[in-house]
């Protein structure tokens, strides 16, 4: 099982719709998949149409209240989510009398290791945070979501810094993607951010950049990925390549090695 | 993501272009050239113009990321930008597989053509991260005298440009960052403000941004509200000069629409605790002036 966390401090800047379009894509490709909703705003779980109501979701799995697999939603064959609640964010409340509150996504997902290929973790806007913490330590991979904005370079330089801080002070070599997204070529100014991107990170940013579209827009409003709806769309396209550029550099074979360190 | 990556996703349908172009034989930038041109426009759906221009790209962005082995290309000016500006009709040739609308965003049609004001904002990040260093970045870019404005300067020019672009005139020259207040012409800016606020020691619309009011009601004798106004008036002049085009009529605040009303109907404005000490006033005054009996004093004094 291979786990990607998509993150940035940032806001608005395409995580949710990444998270969801990505696994969606990954499923696509044949594999097992899992959506992990871990920001307390809980959109992917409503980008998703899932209502959760009384049902056990995230936060008493953090909690070790239920097991995990008691909490997942089964969206189609080979593709499930574990959804949040808006009281998600109690857990970091609670996370300051509780012992090592930062492992217990990683313990969680442990018993779900054979039965999902990948996860794909929305984390919310925050770079601090027990949630936040939780992702970074139980990825394989942290990708890097930037906006081919305003202010993108320097909140994608300055988020880099964090999350790369994080994982040095763990001891992980975790290693860290860009991913730029809501790429409009028509501007020069998007064009422009994605050179400086490019310059800055290299190696480092997946090929594939994320163009902006309605249609994505869209398709997280009413609750159900594009791929399902209109499979041969551009943004469609764009995020199949993005599962196959992730499929070639975290294969589901390799064991993680959080497992190993849990 | 490799330069070649970066070529198709900026000038290309990004990861379909990248995928036919690997297919190709073709995984460099500088490879690009190499292909036969039937071949690249067998890419872009035997579009031959768009083919030559995505080659023609390939040349300036491998040139502009360092990896150019010739010379200059012949189209790229001093700042990166191509000398054959890049229309939306180039872009509307692309090959994409659906939404793409050039009507969605009218404003992005303009700014298609070469303007080299955003080119430098863009640089200016790239310096601000370290990709390009700072004083190459202000050397590339001085090529006019207004540049010398201050870092304003370069966002001010920027917009100029834009709105001679979008509206077809020049517009004023006087709207630069440098430029005195009492050649100003802001709407909204009457000379008689301007005068005191010479007077006052401020000599620049930044100097005029950058002022602290409560100091300037007394050393003007302007008042406050009327400072804060200018003050907005010149921070949307040097940020967004654009805005500036078509003034609307200032609404009036509701505090001073009260106030007339008050002095429409011949209420006084005065404080409410001068109301309310003037009856306590008079009620003491006519405590004072009523006097007391007088006692009839006897041989011990009125305390026996």
């Amino acid at each position: 099982m291979q786990i990607l966390t998509l993150a940035n401090q940032k806001g608005g800047c395409g995580k949710t719709t990444t998270a969801i379009h990505l696994a969606a894509a990954l499923h696509a490709a044949g594999e097992r998949t899992l959506i992990i909703d871990l920001d307390p705003q809980a959109h992917a779980t409503l980008g998703l149409g899932c209502f959760v109501g009384r049902s056990p979701s995230l936060l008493e799995v953090l909690r070790g209240e239920v097991p995990a697999q008691s909490a997942l939603r089964q969206l189609r064959p080979g593709i499930s989510l574990l959804p949040a609640t808006l009281s998600l964010g109690e857990f970091e409340e609670e996370a300051t009398v509780a012992l090592e509150p930062e492992r217990a996504l990683g313990h969680a997902l442990r018993p779900l290791a054979s039965s999902f290929d990948y996860v794909v973790i929305d984390c919310p806007p925050r770079a601090d945070g027990v949630l936040t913490a939780n992702a970074v330590r139980a990825a394989n991979q942290v990708l890097l979501i930037v906006e081919t904005g305003a202010f993108a370079l320097q909140g994608a330089v300055r988020a880099f810094e964090i999350f790369s801080g994080m994982l040095e002070s763990e001891g992980s070599s975790t290693p860290i993607q860009v991913l730029a997204t809501m790429f409009d070529r028509r501007t020069r100014f998007a064009r422009d951010v994605l050179i400086g991107m490019h310059a800055r990170f290299g190696e480092r940013m997946y090929d594939t950049a994320i163009r902006s579209s309605v249609k994505l827009r869209e398709a997280v409003a009413s609750g159900v990925p594009l791929q399902w709806t209109s499979p041969r769309a551009r943004a469609s396209s764009d995020f199949a390549a993005l599962a196959s550029e992730v499929r070639n550099t975290m294969s589901p074979s390799q064991i993680a090695s959080t497992f190993l360190e849990l | 993501m490799d330069s070649l990556a970066l070529l198709c996703n900026l000038h290309g349908d990004g990861p379909a272009t990248l995928a036919r172009l690997r297919e190709l034989g073709c995984f460099e930038l500088a490879a690009v050239r190499s292909v036969n041109r039937d071949a690249l426009s067998a890419l872009f759906q035997g579009n031959e113009k768009f083919a030559a221009r995505f080659e023609r790209e390939a040349r300036v962005l491998s040139e502009r990321l360092g990896e150019s082995e010739e010379g200059p290309a012949p189209s790229v000016s001093k700042g990166g930008a191509l000398t054959q500006p890049c229309t939306v009709e180039d872009y509307s040739l692309a090959p994409e597989m659906d939404e793409f609308a050039p009507s969605v965003e009218p404003a992005a049609t303009k700014m298609l053509t070469p303007f080299p004001g955003l080119s430098r904002v863009g640089a200016a990040s790239a310096a601000l991260l370290g990709v390009v260093p700072l004083a190459n970045t202000n050397h590339q870019e001085s090529e006019s005298p207004q540049d010398s404005a201050g870092p304003h300067g370069v966002v001010i020019n920027a917009v100029l440009e834009l709105w001679s672009r979008l509206d077809g005139h020049q517009p004023p020259a006087q709207f630069t960052a440098t430029c005195k207040l009492r050649e100003a012409q802001i709407e909204g800016f009457s000379s008689e403000a301007a005068e005191k606020l010479c007077a006052a020691g401020l000599q620049t619309l930044e100097d005029l941004v950058e002022a602290e009011l409560l100091d300037l009601v007394g050393s003007s004798g302007l008042p406050y509200t009327k400072l804060a106004h200018l003050q907005f008036l010149a921070r949307k002049v040097l940020g967004a000069g654009h805005s500036m085009k078509t003034p609307a009529p200032a609404a009036r605040p509701e505090s001073q629409r009260q106030a007339s009303l008050r002095q429409e109907k011949g209420l006084e404005l005065t404080p409410f605790w001068s109301r309310v000490a003037k009856p306590a006033v008079k009620e003491v005054v006519k405590e004072e002036t009523r006097l007391p009996d007088p006692v009839e004093e006897g041989p011990a004094g009125p305390f026996a």
